[in-house]
């Protein structure tokens, strides 16, 4: 079976959608057979550690979440679904929620899972590392019987964003009688983490695999149906395509390889390629205009860097078409809340140099209107490419760059500790959920100082604030939605940071694979439900 | 160092010759005390003069913004002393062997190191073994075949290889043995899920083996050449052969052995840069070694473990120097060399 | 008072007779030419896109060499490259050359503890292993074209400061130095004007040996992609096209081939020096 890989829209198909444990993805046939070792690997290197409380970037998200479980999951039809939680119920008032919690689950040291661990988990971990910006309003947790706990707020909360807090990419419930009393970062436990999920640590060879074992014990019956699991780390993607190919890797999730070896391997018949599994984490490449550099205070300045830009050809050159232009903060997949129609900054270099033109920004004798510093974040390979495109395009309308390529560390402290850029190239992940991943890069309480992936530009308006303040506390879902579509609007309009592409993730999977890519954010889903068809 | 050894020694024998390597072990060994604490202090300044601190990484990649937390963070690192504290604090601890903590490994530096030491010593054991065979060989063949043929291919080939960048001939070994003729793995040092046998590393070990080799063999190669004819002019060499003995007898037992000296000088003052050329093929070649962790770790700011790398890649440095003047008493010069 | 004479005649004639060198020399002047007039025959940037991505060489008449995986032409960033790559060349052997030489000068001048110390020093950037100190540098103090010359400067001048020391521990004591002294001329008069020019010769060819030492340093720094990325030199040229090394392995092999023939030359015309300016001095 293989599958085109195509550049459409995902989510517009919905999915069939089953029980617990049965199928649920598009990538199953016939009943799952038990048994054998899967081997998976991902488009990036080892991680710090197998588990990192703040998350740590996708590597520890991607061996973690194998191990540890959250309160729920959302499904590819975008309902949620409990996972250590059975179900959960707001007050009258949206100020407080009370949880229940499943029963009998155990770790795997075999200490049962209790009131307890959550709320030790959402307490020091949730709070304070995990999920920390979605939990601004939180006012405290606490455990009225054995089954139940109550998360409470200050304001009211909706629903579909407590929802979405409970799935949060890392927002796993630990064992405290482990974690209590240490400090969670250093914590030994996190290289070799004790947790409820379907797979149980055995060992990591560093360098090379992490090897996991089937967790016997796991609460959802029948589950997992693999043996064991083996992730395994490969440098480069030349050298995943090869372990692809020669079958000693199975499944590369977030582009394993790269984009001619992805048209390679599916041509073989072998292996599928899918865009599938991203809905919940869609990466962009974004432009942001640092706001306290004079020449960006008109936003027809700040529209005409974006009109210079032709996001078709960064598309199709640097990603190899595995990517679209954007047009909004909240990205296209976003079923909830995406909105085509907000203020366009297409690419029209003759428009930009108008704008500029107009705005006071005259071209001058050596044909500059002036001089920007880009930078590009070095973190993907891609950024340089897009940088140098950039550089290019934004000299055609007469603005001079200086372009720098840093690497992760430097770029980090240039964009969001010392504002040093006028224009940054840096890369988003968003949640369909908008606040706070989303919005924290526009509202005046998203500008931390030293705080990666906020408000780096230093764009702050009253109207947006005000606006995503009544976003966080409206719990009618219709009035919800319009109240982000104004949000959009504005913000595409004045254009402090948009993305000039979509990126589209790729899983590469060997035919064999079954009910893989059947999350919104497979890299970081159990994986219990895999199987490997003989 | 060993190219001070110029005053020729007189030939020693038996216990003489033992207490002179003691006591020239001893004297190196006591030079070598300033001089380490010289490559600690130069690297601990340097890496003091980053912009952005190891703290600023963490606090960023854990997103920490909690003021406690992140004074917190700076007294678990040790940060809150001031620099000069901090250097006497490390070099302390690095007298008692501990090279510090790995925060981002969660684990001590001198164990993250020792996990990616083994692939390091094997690329570098391999690629010196092949450059000294190789220079060997082909230095004495070209200079028992001087100004022929054989002697000239080899002087080009050795021109080629010292001149060609070893990363760039690592990818073109890649293009033409991995991708075109799929000969050798792209990368690696075991075949993914493999069992690590013998015949399977040695499989992934020849192309980054050749890479990083042949450089050093072009350079062994023209040593050696000139090194054979210089001493194949010399004295006791000519009464050798006036003794009537065959032109290759003369060769294997008077010349070959003396004309090694300079390649073993060589060899020595260039362990480090071998070291340092492994993490550029290491890169190349997804090789799993100490190069591949340093590169992670300067790219991380992960400084307690670039710091220790650079110790111990010193250390190895001075141990290697301190080898070749005991192999050059080993070898008995009774000739001076320069 | 002996003088240094620059035998021209003698030198050219002694350099010509090493036909390797000669060649050398020659190539060397074509880069040199390319990277002078890189702008007179390609005044775009050279990081311009102009045409279609990966385009083999050949298969555009307008892009000889091709393009690379942004389109952009590959023969512009090689003759740009070749003025980037040069001047990174020479400045670092400048660099080196000048710590080189003054620390070596004042080592074999004044003796003592002045040449202990500063000789420990020299042991001491030879102890730490080279390629990767200039890594450390380089991405500590940021990736600029002055950085990266620096650096590989810092590590590349113990050779020369050893050789200097060497020529001026043979030149202190004799006549003509011990005349100027008891003429009263300052220490520093004499360094500079007296003993240095006659320990110079050895010093460039050693300066020449460095610079294609320094041009393989700047390579490998670039091709990890630790250059500066507004620069197109060669070594980030073969970096960016190793990913493509499946579809379009030329975009590595072109630049790659022109750092290999530039340095191959450089040390023919090292090797031409040597024979030219000291006899006496081979194979270092």
């Amino acid at each position: 079976m293989t599958i085109k890989v195509s550049r459409r829209v995902f989510g517009a198909g919905v999915l069939a959608t089953g029980m617990v444990g049965t199928s649920r993805g598009s990538f199953a046939q016939g009943t799952p057979k038990r048994g054998g070792t899967l081997v998976a690997t991902w488009g990036g290197g080892e991680p710090q550690a197998c588990y990192v409380p703040a998350g740590g970037g996708s590597s520890p998200t991607f061996s973690s979440s194998k191990l540890f479980e959250r309160l729920a999951l959302r499904r590819m039809d975008g309902k949620f679904e409990g996972v250590l939680a059975e179900s959960w119920k707001p007050s009258a008032d949206f100020k407080s929620y009370a949880v229940k919690i499943r029963k009998g689950v155990k770790f795997h040291d075999g200490k049962d899972m209790t009131v307890d661990d959550v709320v030790y988990s959402v307490g020091e971990i949730w709070k304070k590392y995990a999920a920390a910006s979605a939990l601004t309003d939180f006012a405290g947790i606490e455990a009225p019987d054995a089954e139940t706990v109550v998360f409470k707020y200050n304001n009211p909360t909706p629903e579909f964003f407590f929802a979405s807090t409970l799935c949060g990419t890392v927002s796993y419930i630990l064992p405290k009688h482990i974690y209590a009393g240490s400090d969670p970062v250093t914590n030994a436990a996190n290289n070799a983490p004790i947790a409820t999920g379907p797979w149980k640590f055995k060992e990591w060879v560093r360098g090379s695999h992490f090897e996991y074992v089937k967790n016997e014990n796991y609460w959802k019956k029948d589950e997992p149906y693999l043996d064991r699991l083996i992730i395994r780390y490969v440098r480069d993607p030349a050298g995943r395509a090869a372990a692809m190919e020669a079958g000693d890797i199975h499944i590369g999730v977030f582009n394993p390889v790269a984009p001619p070896d992805i048209k390679r391997l599916t041509g073989t018949g072998k292996f599928v390629a899918t865009p599938k599994g991203y809905e919940e984490a869609v990466w962009s490449t974004t432009l942001e205009c640092n706001m306290r550099n004079p020449v960006f205070a008109k936003r027809e300045v700040r529209q005409a860097m974006f009109h210079a830009v032709n996001r078709e050809f960064i598309a199709k050159t640097v990603y190899y078409g595995y990517a679209r232009p954007g047009t909004s903060p909240i990205y296209s997949p976003n079923k909830e809340f995406y909105t085509a129609d907000t203020f366009k900054t297409g690419f029209d270099p003759k428009k930009a140099a108008a704008l500029l033109d107009a705005a006071g920004f005259p071209k001058k004798a050596d044909g500059k209107r002036f001089t920007l510093n880009l930078l590009s974040a070095g973190w993907f390979q891609e950024n340089g490419k897009v940088g140098a495109y950039v550089k290019q395009a934004l000299e055609d309308v007469g603005v001079g760059i200086n372009l720098t390529v840093p690497d992760r560390p430097t770029s980090l402290k240039r964009i969001y500790t010392d504002y040093d850029y006028d224009l940054a190239i840096s890369n988003q992940a968003n949640p369909s959920e908008p606040v706070p991943s989303t919005t924290q890069y526009f509202t005046t309480d998203g500008i931390l100082k030293g705080v990666p992936f906020r408000n780096a530009s230093g764009y702050s308006n009253p109207d947006v604030d005000k606006l995503v303040a009544s976003i966080k506390v409206e719990t009618d879902p219709t009035k919800r939605k319009a109240l982000v579509v104004e949000f959009q609007k504005i913000i595409a309009q004045e254009a402090p940071l948009l993305p000039l592409v979509e990126l589209e993730s790729i899983t590469l999977a060997s035919t064999k694979v079954q009910n893989h890519s059947n999350d919104p954010n497979f890299l970081a889903a159990s994986w219990g439900d895999l199987w490997l068809a003989s | 160092m060993a190219g001070e050894l110029v005053s020729p020694t007189p030939a020693l024998r038996g216990s003489a010759r033992r207490t002179a390597a003691l006591r020239l072990l001893r004297r190196r060994l006591i030079q070598a005390v300033p001089l380490m604490l010289g490559v600690v202090v130069i690297n601990f300044c340097l890496i003091q003069m980053a912009p952005g601190s190891f703290l600023e990484l963490m606090t960023a990649e854990n997103q920490v913004s909690d003021p406690a937390t992140v004074e917190l963070l700076r007294k678990t690192y040790g940060l809150e002393d001031p620099v000069w504290m901090q250097l006497l604090k490390y070099i302390w601890a690095l007298l008692h062997f501990d090279f510090g903590f790995s925060y981002r490994q969660n684990m001590p530096v001198i164990q993250a190191i020792w996990i990616h030491l083994p692939a390091t010593i094997l690329l570098m054991v391999s690629s010196i073994t092949l450059a000294v065979t190789i220079g060997v060989a082909a230095g004495v063949v070209a200079s028992m075949k001087v100004r022929t043929f054989w002697d000239s291919l080899v002087s080009i080939a050795a021109m080629f290889f010292y001149a060609a960048p070893s990363f760039w001939l690592g990818i073109m070994m890649i293009v033409l043995f991995s991708v075109k003729l799929g000969w050798l793995p792209v990368g690696g040092m075991m075949k993914i899920g493999g069992t690590g046998g013998v015949l399977e590393i040695l499989h992934h070990l020849i192309l980054p083996t050749l890479a990083l080799g042949l450089f050093y063999a072009a350079i062994y190669t023209r040593v050696m050449r000139s090194s054979m004819l210089e001493v194949a002019q010399l004295d006791f060499v000519r009464t050798a052969r006036a003794k009537g003995l065959s032109r290759n007898k003369v060769t294997i037992h008077h010349v070959l052995r003396n004309a090694l000296l300079p390649v073993v000088t060589i060899l020595g003052v260039q362990m480090g840069t071998v070291l340092a050329g492994s993490v550029v093929i290491e890169s190349v070649f997804s090789w799993p070694g100490v190069g591949s962790l340093l590169f992670d770790s300067v790219s991380s700011r992960n400084y307690p473990v670039v710091l220790g790398i650079m110790v111990l890649g010193s250390l190895v440095v001075i141990a290697a120097n301190i080898a070749v003047d005991l192999v050059y008493m080993w070898l008995d010069p009774r000739i001076e060399i320069r | 008072m002996q003088r240094f004479e620059f035998p021209r005649f003698e030198f050219v004639g002694r350099f010509a007779r090493n036909r390797g060198a000669l060649v050398g020399a020659c190539l060397i002047l074509v880069v040199a030419l390319m990277a002078i007039f890189a702008s007179v025959f390609f005044p775009t940037d050279p990081l311009r896109i102009v045409g279609l991505p990966e385009l083999w060489p050949g298969e555009d008449p307008e892009f000889p060499l091709g393009t690379d995986s942004l389109g952009r032409d590959i023969l512009s960033m090689i003759v740009h490259g070749a003025r980037a790559t040069l001047l990174i060349g020479l400045f670092a052997s400048a660099v080196a050359t000048i710590i080189g030489v003054g620390v070596g000068a004042i080592a074999g001048y004044f003796g003592g503890w002045v040449d202990e110390v500063s000789m420990r020093a020299a042991e001491l950037f030879q102890t730490i292993p080279n390629l990767i100190f200039v890594l450390t540098i380089v991405v500590i103090l940021g990736s600029t074209l002055t950085n990266i010359v620096i650096a590989i400067g810092i590590v590349s001048w113990t050779p020369i400061a050893r050789m200097t020391r060497a020529e001026f521990l043979s030149l202190r004591d004799r006549e003509f130095v011990q005349a100027c002294r008891s003429m009263g001329m300052s220490d520093f008069r004499i360094i500079v004007s007296e003993i240095l020019p006659n320990a110079l010769p050895p010093v460039i060819v050693l300066s020449s040996l460095v610079v294609a030492g320094a041009i393989l340093f700047e390579s490998a720094v670039s091709f990890l992609g630790l250059g500066d990325p507004n620069v197109a030199s060669w070594g980030r040229l073969v970096g960016d096209g190793r990913q493509l090394i499946r579809s379009s392995w030329y975009i590595c092999a072109i630049p790659g081939i022109a750092i290999m023939i530039t340095v191959l030359c450089l040390n023919l015309v090292g090797d031409g020096l040597n024979d030219a300016l000291n006899p006496k001095l081979r194979d270092r």
